[in-house]
């Protein structure tokens, strides 16, 4: 008898690099890793290739994005590769026409080689508003698609709604294969018990994949539970950008399959170790961090905030004048979710919610300064049920929405959906810049980062080591340690001498 | 004894503690000598005094580890338009507000003042301008998001009181307007 297979799918390049090392992953860190990533065997391989991680890479790193994204289609050449889509280019830039997006996910595509796409279809009612257009399109280019089913536990999102979600995808959209995505780490082992059988039930065999964080903790055991249930595949990183906010270590996950008599598809063990001595040494040289499994903390069940962002939250708060005051910050994130009916806690929901937080504990009195966000969620802009509009509190939205603000807010509102109703045309949106004479791609980083003044400083890529230099690595080493003034070192014939005046 | 590379860099760890020292090693087969601080007047290492030493092919290693090897150092860069550096609170002009007729435009919350709505474009206004009560003229920035502030009165903007990608304080006056 045929033993069942579960499939890896690996995150490290592009999830596991935004939960552990803020996406400061460049070319020369990528141009070391991704051969051998490919080596493994993985499923799918994730690619950081979207417009957040574009200007990443062009503000922080002066790196041209193209050229990132060429690497991954010339590295990638066994293993198939899959970026995220989204209605717009940028979540939080303008609208654009559709026509205009469509062109950006032909560019992405062409320049990275990636054969999927995925996108969300519960944090803002994506399903109603854009999946009848966006899923369309993506057929047309002859991808495949996999719907993200996101969990997150509240009143009203029972194993039920998930069943019913799972349904209308099934039959309105036949996916490819479906995420299970559990952003916030939020997944329990009891919910997994009785949600995955749910969702497979209605799933009607289309693989469904685990894409887990590790807030909670439970990762390990929820990823055991759902290979013991029969899931279809688990989205794995390679430490050490595994553990952590991130995704389970597929060395961990590899270990845990033998152990369930199950099979896997990672054939190349070396190269995966071979990825994680580079990275671990990347590491090191840059002070990035080195994913670890956190510490139960009962927090993560009420305010939803993973430990890795209080950290974050606890600087930013001591910006604002309110540094002794986390708890305090907190605890109004619980009352927020609560007044908001419950949003689906993914990004954009959960910055809004945690920033307003911290503005009613600075003014010392709730919602006396609102953010736009927040009455823009009171508007819909971020989606309606997924949103928790028709539960907010009524009194809270009035007050949102007889803010001075509102009328702006709405009529931009409007004019964003105007913009994203209309075919139009690429052409048009380069005539309104006056960028007719620029290439295609030039065009779209101009759109993206808003205009050419960073553009401008981008930089051939630094290349990176392999770990196998040493000298390089000496010399790296020793430009941390600016106050030894001599380092001589002799081996065989070899001679070292470095002096520092 | 094997003596490679890493070792040498564990090393560098240790003494990192250690101010104004000389250690040297001798395993036979590798020699290493790091002075740290100052080069005592027998501190010459293995290979001579430091002001004598030849190293041409050291230097040539380094500038070569600049120019190629060495990754860029992501956590070092500033970032530029949307993480400004936090400085003081804005100049509040204590007593502008009180100069006879203006009306001061105030952040009510700590936050940062942007006079734009994004580097590329152009200030929301300029001193001068006339603005109406509903004129967005500046947006202040929580945490990622952002809150657009309208001058609320009526008037020609008299003074701009606070400097744009900086910290301000709740309280702190923005703007100053003569209403009309």
């Amino acid at each position: 008898m045929t033993k069942k297979k579960v499939l890896f799918s690996d995150m490290t390049l592009r999830d596991g690099s935004q939960s552990l090392w803020a996406m400061k992953m460049t070319y020369g860190m990528h141009q070391v890793v991704a051969s051998e990533i490919d080596q493994a065997g993985f499923d799918y391989v994730d690619l950081p290739v979207n417009a957040v991680n574009f200007k990443m890479w062009v503000r922080f790193f002066q790196e041209d994005p193209w050229l990132i994204s060429q690497q991954f289609k010339e590295k990638f050449t066994r293993t198939k590769t899959m970026f995220p889509v989204l209605e717009r280019i940028d979540l939080l830039g303008e609208a654009e026409p559709r026509a205009v997006v469509k062109r950006w996910y032909d560019l992405l595509v062409e320049s990275a080689g990636a054969t999927r796409h995925y996108m969300m279809c519960n944090s803002r009612n994506e399903l109603d508003r854009y999946y009848p257009w966006v899923i369309p399109a993506v057929r047309e280019r002859g991808l495949e698609f996999s719907p993200c089913i996101c969990f997150y536990p509240s009143p009203r999102t029972t194993d039920e709604y998930y069943a019913n979600l799972t349904r209308r995808l099934v039959e309105e959209y036949q996916p490819d294969q479906l995420w299970l995505k559990d952003a916030g780490g939020l997944l329990s082992l009891d919910r997994i018990r009785t949600l995955l059988p749910a969702i497979q039930k209605e799933a009607k065999g289309i693989p469904i994949e685990l894409h887990t964080h590790g807030m909670s903790t439970y990762q390990g055991l929820v990823v055991v539970e759902a290979m013991k249930m029969g899931i279809d595949g688990v989205h794995t990183c390679i430490p050490p950008l595994a553990s952590g906010s991130s995704h389970v270590s597929v060395f961990n996950a590899m270990h845990n399959a033998r152990m369930l008599g199950l099979d896997h598809n990672i054939t190349n063990v070396e190269a995966l170790e071979v990825v994680e001595e580079r990275l671990m040494r990347i590491a090191e040289l840059e002070d990035l961090p080195i994913g670890k499994p956190l510490e139960y903390d009962h927090g993560v069940y009420s305010h939803q905030i993973p430990g890795g962002v209080i950290s974050n939250l606890k600087s930013q708060l001591t910006q604002l004048g309110i540094g002794d005051k986390l708890d305090e910050v907190l605890d109004e994130v619980v009352r927020i979710i609560e007044d908001l009916g419950h949003p689906i806690m993914i990004t954009p929901a959960s910055q809004f919610i945690v920033s307003q937080a911290a503005v009613n504990v600075a003014t010392g009195e709730r919602y006396k300064a609102v953010l736009d966000s927040m009455i823009e969620t009171a508007l819909g802009v971020w989606g309606w049920e997924d949103a928790g509009v028709p539960w907010m509190d009524p009194n809270i939205r009035d007050r949102f929405l007889s803010q001075p603000n509102t009328r702006l807010l709405r009529k931009k509102y409007e004019r964003t959906k105007e913009i994203g109703e209309q075919e139009g045309s690429v052409e048009e949106l380069r005539k309104q810049y006056g960028l007719t004479g620029v290439s295609e791609k030039e065009f779209f980083m101009h759109h993206v980062m808003n205009g050419d003044a960073e553009l401008k400083k981008i930089q051939p890529p630094k290349t990176y080591y392999t770990g196998k230099e040493p000298l390089a690595l000496l010399l790296k080493e020793l430009s941390k340690h600016q106050d030894v003034s001599r380092l001589q070192l002799r081996k065989g014939n070899s001679v070292f001498d470095f002096r520092r005046n | 004894m094997s003596f490679e590379i890493d070792d040498v860099m564990e090393v560098l760890k240790i003494i990192r503690e250690c101010k104004d020292a000389e250690l040297h090693i001798d395993t036979g087969d590798m020699k290493l000598s790091v002075t740290r601080g100052k080069v005592s007047s027998s501190g010459a290492g293995f290979f001579g005094p430091a002001s004598t030493a030849p190293s041409p092919v050291p230097v040539a290693a380094v500038a070569a580890a600049d120019s190629v090897e060495a990754p860029a150092a992501p956590v070092a860069r500033p970032p530029k338009a949307d993480q400004p550096a936090p400085t003081p609170k804005a100049e509040v002009a204590a007593d502008s507000a009180s100069e006879e007729g203006l009306v001061p435009v105030t952040a009510n919350v700590t936050s940062v003042f942007y006079r734009k709505p994004s580097p590329e474009e152009p200030a929301f206004v300029e001193v001068g301008d006339t603005v109406e009560e509903d004129t967005v003229i500046c947006l202040l920035e929580v945490m990622k998001c952002y809150r657009q502030v309208m001058a609320g009165t009526r008037g020609v903007v008299q003074k701009i009181c606070a400097e744009s990608n900086h910290l301000v304080e709740q309280g702190s006056v923005l703007f100053l307007i003569r209403p009309l």
